[in-house]
C-alpha cells in the first residue's frame, strides 16, 4: 500500500472522490428522468469541444465544456418546442459535433491524446485538474441543492409538478446543463467513451436495491464512491488502466445489486 | 381581491391536428362563487378537460379572459400562472398520478414540500389532510397498496393540503365502481361543507352529475346550460 503516500495517488483519491459525488447525486436525476443515452451523447459532444479547441489552442477542458453545454441546451430547447424526443434530438447534436470534432483534428498539426481523452487517466491529475475539478463540482452540487425540490418532483411527475406550479421547461434546461457540466467533470477521470458509465451505472445499482428515493440517493452516492475509489485501488493493484477498472467495479455493482434486490423482494 | 372566485368570459380554444382544425372550447362564460360545489357535465370530447385546464392555467386560450378573485390573469407569464398554481389551484387528476415510490404522506406532502416548507409542517398538515380524507393510519402506504378509492382520495388530499381556493377535478370518478364513486362524491361534499373549499370537477356520469348542485353542461364544446339547484344561472 505504499502508493498511498505519493502525492499523484492523494490527487487521484481526492479527483475520485469529488467526480464520486457530483456523478452520484446526478446520477439518481438521470435514472429518474431516463437520461443514460441523453449523457452518453452530451459526452460524445465534448469531442468536438476538445478537438476545436485544440485546434484554436483554447484550453481542452473549456472546448469540452462549450461543446457540452451548447449540446445540452440545443437538445432542451428542441425538445421543448414537441417536435421531436430529447433521444432523437441528442442523436443528431452530438453526430454533428463529432463530426466537427473529426475535421477538427484533420487540421490539427501536432497530435491529440486520444486515447487520453477517450478513456481518462486519473492517476495523471494535476493540482490545476483538481482546483477546476472542484470548482465544477461544487457549482454543480449548489445548483442541485438550490433546486433539489423542484428537480425532483419535475423527474418523478412532470405534470404533476406543472400544475403544482413548477416551471417544468426551466427544470429541463437545469438537468441537461447539470449533466453537461458533470460530463466535463468526469472527462479527466474515465473519459469520454466512460464518463457516461458514472452517470447511470450508480444511480442503476441504488435504484435495484430501494425505490425510496432518500435511500435511491444516498445509494447513488455510496455506489458512485465505491465504483471509482474502489476501481482506483483495483487498477493499481492489478495494474490496469484506471477508467476500465472504474467501470468494470460499476458492472459487478450493478449486477450483485440487482441480485441482492432480487433476494430481498423475495424475502 | 374582489369579484367572483372565478370569472371566465368567452373562452375558446382551438387545436391544430394536421390541416384539421379541433374546437375544444367555444366562447365559454362562466362564473364561480368561493364556496361553490359545481360539475361540468357531458360526453366524451364535449370540451369538459379544455375548460378545466383553461381554468386551471394549465392551458392558455385563443382568446377570452379569466380573471380569479377579480384579478385578470388572461395576460400573466409563464411565471405569474405557476405561482397562482401553485398558491391558488389544486388538482385532482382522472388517473390519480401519485408516485408510485412514495408513501400516502409523502405524495401529499409533495405539494408543500415543493414551497419549500420544512418538513415537520409537511409532515403534520399532511397527516391532517389524510385524516379529513378519512385514511388515518394508512399514511405509510404506497399507491400500488391501496384500493382505486383510497388512492383517488390521497389524490383530494394532496389536492386541499394547501389550502387552495379552487380544487378542480378532471373526472375523478371515472376509474371508480359506482359505489366508490358516490363515496368520493359525498367527500367533496363533506370537504366542501366543513372546510367551505370550492370544488369544480367534470364527470360524464349521470348519477353523478344529478347530485351536484351546480351544473354546467358542454356540447361539442359550447355550454349549452348552467343551473344552480335546477335554476338556469345568468
Amino acid at each position: 500500500m505504499e502508493f498511498l503516500a505519493f502525492p499523484f495517488f492523494q490527487r487521484a483519491l481526492a479527483a475520485g472522490f469529488i467526480v464520486a459525488v457530483v456523478c452520484g447525486a446526478l446520477s439518481f436525476f438521470v435514472v429518474l428522468r431516463r437520461l443514460a443515452f441523453v449523457g452518453s451523447g452530451v459526452s460524445h459532444a465534448a469531442f468536438g469541444g476538445v478537438a476545436l479547441a485544440s485546434l484554436v489552442g483554447a484550453p481542452p477542458g473549456l472546448g469540452a465544456l462549450v461543446a457540452a453545454v451548447a449540446v445540452a441546451l440545443a437538445t432542451a430547447t428542441a425538445s421543448g418546442e414537441g417536435d421531436l424526443t430529447e433521444d432523437t434530438a441528442v442523436g443528431v447534436f452530438t453526430v454533428a459535433a463529432m463530426a466537427v470534432g473529426v475535421v477538427a483534428i484533420s487540421f490539427l498539426e501536432t497530435n491529440v491524446d486520444l486515447f487520453g481523452l477517450m478513456f481518462g487517466n486519473i492517476l495523471t491529475v494535476d493540482p490545476k485538474d483538481l482546483l477546476a475539478l472542484g470548482g465544477a463540482s461544487l457549482l454543480v452540487l449548489v445548483l442541485l441543492a438550490l433546486y433539489f425540490r423542484p428537480l425532483l418532483l419535475a423527474s418523478i411527475d412532470e405534470d404533476g409538478a406543472f400544475a403544482a406550479g413548477v416551471n417544468v421547461a426551466r427544470m429541463r434546461v437545469l438537468v441537461l446543463v447539470l449533466l453537461a457540466l458533470t460530463v466535463v467533470v468526469g472527462l479527466k477521470v474515465v473519459g469520454i467513451l466512460l464518463v457516461s458509465a458514472l452517470l447511470v451505472l450508480p444511480g442503476a445499482v441504488a435504484r435495484s436495491l430501494t425505490s425510496r428515493w432518500p435511500g435511491f440517493l444516498l445509494g447513488s452516492i455510496g455506489a458512485a464512491l465505491v465504483m471509482v475509489l474502489g476501481g482506483l485501488l483495483l487498477s493499481v493493484a492489478l495494474d490496469v488502466p484506471s477508467g476500465a477498472a472504474i467501470i468494470l467495479t460499476g458492472t459487478t455493482l450493478f449486477f450483485v445489486g440487482i441480485v441482492a434486490g432480487r433476494l430481498r423482494r423475495q424475502a | 381581491m374582489s369579484g367572483p372566485l372565478v370569472a371566465a368570459s368567452g373562452l375558446t380554444r382551438i387545436y391544430a391536428s394536421g390541416e384539421e382544425r379541433v374546437v375544444g372550447v367555444r366562447d365559454a362564460s362562466l362564473t364561480l362563487e368561493a364556496g361553490e360545489l359545481a360539475v361540468l357535465a357531458g360526453p366524451s370530447g364535449s370540451g369538459k378537460t379544455t375548460l378545466l385546464n383553461l381554468l386551471g392555467l394549465l392551458d392558455r386560450p385563443d382568446s377570452g379572459t379569466l380573471a380569479l378573485h377579480g384579478e385578470d390573469v388572461s395576460s400573466l407569464d409563464d411565471r405569474g400562472r405557476a405561482r397562482l398554481r401553485r398558491e391558488k389551484l389544486g388538482f385532482v387528476f382522472q388517473s390519480h398520478q401519485l408516485v408510485p415510490v412514495l408513501s400516502a404522506e409523502e405524495n401529499v406532502a409533495l405539494a408543500l414540500w415543493i414551497r419549500g416548507l420544512p418538513d415537520a409542517e409537511c409532515r403534520t398538515r399532511s397527516r391532517a389532510a389524510l385524516a379529513s380524507v378519512g385514511l388515518s393510519g394508512l399514511e405509510a402506504r404506497r399507491p400500488d397498496a391501496m384500493s382505486g378509492g383510497q388512492r383517488q382520495r390521497v389524490a383530494v388530499a394532496r389536492a386541499i393540503v394547501g389550502e387552495p381556493a379552487l380544487v378542480l377535478a378532471d373526472e375523478p370518478t371515472a376509474s371508480l365502481d359506482s359505489e366508490t364513486a358516490a363515496r368520493l362524491l359525498d367527500l367533496f361534499d363533506a370537504l366542501h361543507a366543513s372546510k367551505g373549499i370550492t370544488f369544480l370537477f367534470s364527470s360524464h356520469d349521470p348519477r353523478i352529475v344529478e347530485r351536484v348542485p351546480r351544473r354546467v353542461r358542454l356540447v361539442d364544446g359550447r355550454i349549452a346550460s348552467d343551473e344552480r339547484n335546477g335554476r338556469g344561472v345568468k
